[in-house]
């Protein structure tokens, strides 16, 4: 008994630890899951568990793997190469598994893999969930996910994309990918605020995600950044909603009802981030999220100035419409309504126009500069345009008051 | 690995001769620069020029022209060894183009 709970933990422990090896080894995802999985079949039917469960599967998958290669069309043509394959496994079966976890990861990353198989990939191949898991997640139907994930398989198979880490030509561009992932996916579930649903799902899968990756990579300033602004942002997701299920905007939430273990946890991340040494858009956003999450109760005054400098400097380093839109929003705090709208009107509208916050944003302003009209259409396209139901409840509900006010 | 670089763009582009002579100017440079990666590639004559052959079991029929009616065509290709699809990306980037176009980046399959 004692050796199913052996291996059920070393299966969760050690799973993706041994797919990257195998990954690395063949340079084929598909082959090395398959493996694994049968290699995890033959361990709960052995009779004879052996002492180092982790070395057991790895060398049962090689074999598994060889032995799948030598009926593929490809292998046979080429004998040689599958004996060289079986000379290496039994010295690998006394040997450490070698460490291969952030090379799957830059693969699974790769620029060349559509964005949202890239998504798909990362969270099957390096968290292991299903694409049941995935599709609820993703709101797409199992055999889409299942779908996108073989042809992101067999890209990775037959193009070329290296299971190595990146030398230094690459490796900036190819973190970018590795970071733009894991922000994709994040953004998909924090559009929700839904506290219990899929998207909150997505969302602690992402961060189990950009947890990997910060373990992989310790002391690099744009995982750490991230990292720590993924974890601020979730953990304010038990405030986003009020009781009726209405939206409450980041400046009216209880900081009383954020998630204290992931506040710390975000904060562990954020420590290791010097913004003053590393100015990034990334460490910027850090530095922002953490302002927010500062706050110990609803009456500390919120940080829109120290938010304006952050925003000014993200757009020095590189111009948005959306940090520009966000720039707005606080100078309208700071500086009134009057204000914010003449910024407003400078936005480039063309790249805003499909947002539901640019159109949110502009009815604020204009239902505080007497235009009550207009501010009423406003709300009514971004209600158009907007997802998550309890975002749209705080939309509509703004409307709503306004369109009262007005009869008044 | 082995890539084909198969460059994608609009033919009216090399109309004049003046912008012609420059692009060949900018294909040496580029040929020169990565010298040590090119194991082949040919620019092509316009789509005007072009034949195919259509395939229907047994019968073969000729069709006046390319394979698929676009404004961007075939117009050329390299053939690169390199060591990563990272590194034929690098290239497939400084391929010069006098307009728009696409680089289409298809590994070889390998012989071993």
């Amino acid at each position: 008994m004692a050796n199913s709970v052996d291996l059920a933990e070393t299966v969760r422990a050690k799973r993706l630890h041994i797919v990257a090896a195998l990954s690395a080894r063949f340079a084929n995802v598909e082959l090395a899951e398959n493996a694994f999985a049968e290699a995890c079949v033959r361990a709960a039917a052995t009779r004879s568990p052996p002492r180092d469960w982790a070395a057991w599967l790895y060398a049962v998958a090689q074999r598994i793997a060889i032995d799948s290669l030598r009926h593929s069309r490809v292998v046979r043509a080429h004998a040689d190469a599958a004996a060289s394959f079986d000379e290496e496994v039994s010295v690998s079966e006394r040997s450490m598994i070698p460490d291969r976890r952030l090379a799957l990861f830059f693969a699974c990353c790769h620029p060349a893999i559509d964005i949202a198989s890239r998504v798909a990939l990362a969270l099957s191949t390096i968290c292991g969930f299903s694409a049941k898991h995935i599709s609820r997640a993703c709101l797409l139907s199992p055999a889409a996910v299942s779908q996108r994930l073989l042809r992101a398989k067999k890209k990775l198979t037959g193009s070329g994309i290296m299971f190595e880490i990146p030398d230094s030509r690459f490796f900036a561009e190819r973190l970018e990918s590795v970071l733009c992932t894991i922000e994709i996916a994040y953004s998909q579930a924090h559009a929700s605020s839904d506290p219990d649903g899929e998207q909150a799902l997505l969302a602690r899968q992402t961060l189990e995600l950009v947890d990997i990756l910060a373990t992989l990579m310790p002391g690099n300033a744009q995982v750490n950044a991230l990292a720590a602004a993924l974890w601020f942002s979730e953990a304010r997701r038990p405030a986003r909603r009020d009781a009726a299920g209405k939206m409450i905007p980041l400046e009216d939430q209880d900081p009383q009802l954020w998630d204290r273990p992931m506040l710390a946890r975000a904060r562990d991340y954020y420590g290791q981030v010097d913004t003053a040494q590393d100015a990034s858009l990334r460490t910027l956003q850090a530095d922002i999220q953490a302002l927010w999450c500062s706050r110990r109760r609803q009456s500390d005054p919120a940080p829109w100035n120290r938010v304006l400098a952050r925003y000014d400097r993200m757009i020095a380093i590189r111009d948005s419409a959306f940090i520009r839109l966000n720039r707005v929003v606080a100078i309208r705090k700071l500086q009134g309504a009057a204000a914010g709208l003449r910024e407003f009107e400078e936005l480039p509208c063309a790249a805003l126009e499909g947002s539901p916050a640019y159109h949110a944003v502009g009815a604020e302003l204009l239902s505080h500069t007497q235009r009550v009209r207009e501010a009423i259409q406003a709300y009514d396209t971004a209600i158009g345009l907007q997802e998550g139901s309890a975002e749209r409840a705080w939309l509509i509900a703004q409307r709503d008051a306004l369109v009262l006010r007005a009869a008044r | 690995m082995k890539y084909v670089l198969l460059i994608h763009e609009d033919h009216a582009n090399y109309k004049d001769e003046d912008g012609w002579n420059e692009i060949i100017r900018r294909h040496e440079a580029f040929g020169e620069a990565h010298a040590s990666a090119i194991v082949g590639g040919e620019g092509l004559n316009g789509p005007e020029t072009a034949t195919t052959l259509h395939r229907k079991g047994e019968e073969t029929m000729v069709h006046d022209g390319p394979f698929a009616e676009a404004r961007e065509q075939l117009g050329g290709f390299y053939l690169v060894e390199v060591a990563s699809l990272d590194e034929a990306m690098a290239i497939a980037k400084d391929i010069p183009f006098a307009g728009d176009g696409s680089v289409e980046i298809r590994p070889c399959i390998d012989e071993g």
